[in-house]
């Protein structure tokens, strides 16, 4: 929803979690769609068309600024209240403070200060004058003290653009009659006022009848007021852009016509255009189309049970798999166009690919599916700079080798001087460890399944056993694990990867020995039967055969697919990089070029 | 029966500036408080998951005399209004052995259905017993039953894992979904957004606008499913159905259920583990009072749950701490989770009904899908049944039942209770344990 309406949308914390399959959120097997879900998504797919369609701001656009200067034309020392920071107002100081203030559109205005006040002379009843332009408002007397702050207000009318407002002492309105004009600025510089903060609110009456900054931009035409034709015309062509982006495809003429008539139905009954037009977009919005990625309507030929994907469902494929959202306006040209996919041009693959792999979106790529594949959750904005540094520096630049997942220097990235790459990661190993304790065994599947892609077996059972019994290192507990013949037939496959990772702690810091002293060891077997030394050595392993560079091919190929590819797919795909040359990009490319990229899976004979 | 009070923005926002001992949504009364109706048969399902402590849970002696164990303890001031249900199993729902572990125990508690019965599949195995309920009871109400949890499920590739964040299920395979979000439940309540930005927005829109955009997507939604493998046929099924349902909704909803707050949610995000329990209490017992629902359930946790204990000290979840050799902190945890049970049946209790309280018209099974956590058995289950005396069921015993009887006979008879034309339920339930009527 926020790609399409390019508004930040609060619905995290209204819709439900999703589910996971095959270790990604984006899988066809984890899509539950319930009742719950459902109830949402009609809830804020009605606000959204409500959003979108609204006329005035609600809530106003709000600018805020405070107090960032300060003037003091009488030189120090004052005598200066124990207060934080505040700024100083003096005797004669006309505007003694001002900022600059950007108005974000004609209205109605609240400035505010808080004022405390040091007096020497009360008779001379000190006001403080507001001065928007170089213009002075009308003064306001003050009685505050230095322990007894008071807020003054005005309210001001500002055109839209840039504004100074200040803030000043206005004279005396009674000259005090034993005092000379010499003794006022003198004695009077002992008058002072401290600004605690000066801010500015508003507007507050937007214009009636001003199109939100969101309807704007979404709607290509305003007709209310034109002729019904007119109105009408206007409403099809609002529509027919908006679903066709939406859903991620032309729109038919019926289907058009269809949610048109929402806008008929409002100007019938004197709800109105924009009523009408509301409700069409929530139709749009709760529609299967807009909701479920779906593949696989063209009327291509079925042969093996396989389907050629529409120019638009390809083209979302390719969106989704760089940016995990829909296609942008150069890419659904060339769908539109039947250019997409040729095999030179603007409109080939690779072009086009490359085009969303450079821009920022891409991101999506390295965080959705790169911390998935690591098992972490894919929201960067909580995860670690480091991770994402590592996982973007990799799989978006251009000449990074794949290995450099591994060894970042191999892509001029800082390792730090701790080897391991994405195994390094402080995130990874806290997300492989049980509270303040490392896990070999959850390191260990993390290795064996998503970096050589040879998962063990579900555990039978959660079995405690162990962990009761074996309270010493985790060296113990696997010497247990691999002597145990239940354990340790599915255990022998990944727990000396695990081993190998302690050199690590729970929260990342590298280390020679278990906190109770019992030193790491020097070489471990791994399931392979290499023998390995440290984590470099186990890197060494990992990069020395082709199975890391096929696992990460799986990977890929899983999310971009959206469901797992055959070991064949996967194993020309992987092939196709290695031949290219091996960097993130090749395989990228080699993913998109795959004969069967630009097909689905269906139903040999679907039958209604 | 005291007059609606006046409940306005105002004073809901400024009466959640601290952490109330009080429930913030007290003023909240009912717009269908309609008196003098029949009773209305309501039913809660709270559920502790990963175990309590046997020795530590049994109470000594039985029938009318029982005297209260360390962990039923907070319960005491409520002895007379519950029944603590000894002896029961729920092996036959999680046999084979092999896969007796946390999920196949979690996800089976309210349907005590094996994953791997042969029968998964046939229309309606599987369905959980508040799910049932709801079907039975929740035609009148806006939301047939109310999901609700106090922890994100789990999310994790594996087969079994919907299991562990799940105990009301669609039918076997396809878990209801749970609502986790407090916020959110007050917005589906109350059809008001708990967002302040978009509050008004929501309540603009008219339940006639929103049917027919229903009725719109619905038929394109029919349009596309004829194009579809079936396989994908079944995804959007799930989304018709949910579809329906909200229409259903919104024609219940013309007549209006709870009362309109009037303006924005209290705040409802960034909630420890305690306030969203809290929270969580409050709206259920508003929907029950509102009859927005007549069955909830809710998980208070997950099973296997990593969810920390900070506020008592512990920093892990409750799992870790049952196969851990000291006992103190699960014995706290165990503790807290009951005490949680208590302050929500202290909560119904306190609510008057033309009949007496909410707690006397509505059944509330309190318990856990494993005797301890650390066996992973869904044995020797902790159960307690509260609530339900509006309906002259004897509260106030330990009922002592031979080792091995079936949960599921204790969903039969809450069933059977609600007018369910059943006789048997899950895999192994044929006796309705208790007379319940």
């Amino acid at each position: 929803m926020e790609d399409l309406l390019q508004v930040a949308v609060p619905v995290a914390a209204r819709l439900p979690v999703e589910a996971i399959a095959s270790g990604y959120d984006n899988q066809a097997t984890a899509l539950v769609t319930s009742d719950l879900l459902v109830e949402r998504l009609e809830t804020v797919a009605g606000e959204l068309a409500a959003l979108a369609t609204e006329t005035v701001h609600v809530p106003a656009p709000t600018a805020r600024t405070s107090v960032a200067s300060l003037d003091l034309p009488f030189g120090a020392p004052w005598e200066v209240p124990a207060s934080p920071e505040p700024f100083w107002l003096v005797w004669g100081s006309v505007p003694g403070v001002h900022v600059a203030f950007d108005a974000p559109a004609e209205g109605t205005y609240v400035v505010s200060a808080t004022l405390f006040g040091v007096q020497r002379f009360t008779v001379l009843a000190p006001r403080v004058t507001l001065v928007v332009d170089g213009t002075p408002l009308p003064a306001l007397a003050l009685t505050s003290t230095p322990t007894n702050p008071e807020t003054a207000t005005w309210t001001v009318r500002l055109t839209a653009g840039s504004h100074e407002v200040g803030l000043g002492l206005a004279e005396a309105e009674v000259t005090p009659p034993d005092l000379t004009a010499e003794d006022v600025v003198h004695e009077g510089s002992w008058s002072a006022f401290g600004i605690r903060d000066l801010g500015i609110t508003g507007p507050l009456d937007p214009a009636e009848g001003q199109p939100s900054e969101l309807r704007a931009r979404l709607l290509a035409c305003e007709a209310p007021d034109a002729s019904l034709e007119a109105r009408r015309t206007c409403a099809t062509s609002v529509l027919r852009s908006l679903a066709g982006r939406a859903w991620r495809r032309p729109v038919t003429n019926p289907e058009v016509e269809r949610l048109s008539r929402f806008v008929d139905v409002a100007e019938g009954d004197g709800r109105g255009w924009d009523a009408g037009l509301r409700d069409a977009f929530s139709a749009v919005l709760l529609s299967p189309w807009f909701l479920y990625r779906v593949e696989g309507m063209g009327s291509g030929r079925t042969s093996d049970g396989l389907r050629a994907l529409t120019p638009h469902e390809l083209a979302t494929r390719l969106s989704f798999l760089a940016w995990g959202a829909p296609p942008d306006d150069a890419l659904r040209a060339c769908a539109d166009e039947g250019t997409l996919g040729t095999p030179e041009g603007a409109c080939s693959l690779r072009t086009q690919l490359d085009r969303l792999l450079d821009d920022g979106r891409a991101t999506a790529l390295a965080h959705a599916f790169g911390r998935q594949w690591i098992g972490l959750s894919s929201e960067a904005s909580t995860g670690d700079e480091a991770t994402n540094a590592l996982l973007e520096g990799v799989l978006l630049h251009e000449d990074a080798p794949l290995a450099a997942l591994l060894r970042p220097t191999l892509a001029g990235l800082p390792d730090d001087g701790r080897p391991g790459g994405v195994l390094a990661l402080p995130e990874v190993l806290a997300a492989t460890s049980v509270g303040a304790r490392s896990s070999v065994a959850k390191r260990g599947v993390l290795v064996a399944a998503r970096l050589v892609c040879d998962p063990p077996a579900a555990p039978p059972a959660d079995v405690p056993a162990l962990e009761q019994t074996v309270a010493a290192n985790p060296l113990a507990q696997v010497e247990a694990h691999l002597a145990d013949p239940v354990c340790g037939s599915c255990h022998a496959g990944f727990d000396p990867y695990g081993l190998v990772l302690e050199a690590y702690g729970p929260d990342g810091a590298s280390r020679s020995a278990w906190p109770d002293g019992t030193p790491l060891p020097d070489a471990v077997d791994l399931p392979d039967g290499t023998t390995v030394s440290g984590v470099d050595g186990l890197v060494d392993a990992l990069l020395a055969g082709e199975a890391f560079s096929t696992c990460v091919t799986e990977q890929l190929a899983t999310w971009a697919w959206g469901a797992p590819r055959s070991a064949t797919v996967v194993r020309q795909i992987a092939e196709a990089a290695r031949r290219s040359g091996g960097s993130s990009r090749d395989l990228l490319h080699a993913l998109v070029d795959h004969p069967t990229f630009g097909f689905v899976a269906v139903d040999p004979e679907p039958t209604p | 029966m005291s007059p609606p009070r006046t409940w306005t923005r105002r004073a809901l926002l400024g009466a959640t500036g601290a952490l109330l001992p009080l429930p913030w949504m007290a003023s909240l009364v009912p717009r269908s408080s309609r008196a003098a109706d029949e009773p209305r048969r309501r039913y809660v399902f709270y559920v502790a998951p990963n175990g309590m402590i046997p020795s530590l849970w049994r109470p000594a002696g039985d029938g009318p005399d029982w005297t209260p164990s360390e962990l039923l303890e907070p319960l005491a001031p409520l002895k007379d209004q519950l029944t603590v249900l000894t002896g029961l199993s729920n092996v036959a729902a999680v046999r084979p052995e092999a896969i007796m572990d946390h999920g196949a125990c979690t996800g089976s508690f309210l349907s005590c259905t094996n994953v791997s019965s042969p029968r998964i599949g046939a229309p309606g195995v599987g369905r959980s017993v508040d799910q049932i309920l709801g079907d039975h009871l929740g035609g009148a109400t806006p939301f047939r039953t109310l999901v609700l949890g106090s922890e994100a499920p789990v999310r994790c590739n594996e087969v079994i894992c919907p299991r562990l964040s799940n105990v009301s299920w669609a039918d076997a395979t396809t878990p209801v979904g749970k609502d986790i979000h407090p916020s959110s439940v007050f917005e589906r309540l109350f059809g008001a957004s708990a967002d302040p930005a978009t509050a008004d927005l929501a309540r603009a829109r008219r339940w006639e606008d929103r049917r027919s955009v229903l009725d719109a997507v619905l038929d394109q939604t029919a349009e596309l499913r004829l194009r579809l493998s079936a396989e994908d046929r079944r995804t959007l099924d799930q989304y018709q159905s949910g579809l329906r349902e909200v229409e259903r909704r919104i024609d219940l909803s013309r007549t209006g259920t709870c009362e309109d707050p009037d303006g924005g949610a209290p705040a409802l995000s960034n909630l420890d583990t305690r306030e969203h329990v809290r929270a969580m209490h409050e709206l259920m017992v508003l929907a029950l009072q509102c009859d927005a629902t007549r069955v909830v359930s809710y998980m208070i946790g997950n099973g296997q749950s990593p969810r920390p204990f900070d506020f008592l000290g512990y920093p892990d979840g409750h799992h870790a701490y049952t196969h851990q050799g000291s006992d103190v902190p699960l014995r706290a945890i165990c503790r807290w989770e009951v005490e949680q049970a208590a302050d929500l049946l202290q909560r119904l209790a306190s609510v008057a009904t033309p009949s007496g309280t909410l707690l006397d018209e509505t059944y509330v099974l309190f318990g856990s899908e494993m005797g301890h956590g650390a066996d992973h058995q869904p044995t020797d289950l902790p159960l307690v049944l509260a609530g339900g005396s509006a309906w002259g069921f004897v509260q106030g015993r330990h009922r002592v039942f031979a080792n091995g009887t079936p949960l599921a006979d204790l969903h039969l008879a809450l069933l059977q209770s609600a007018g369910v034309e059943v006789d048997t339920f899950g895999d192994d339930g044929a006796h309705a344990l208790l007379d319940l009527t």
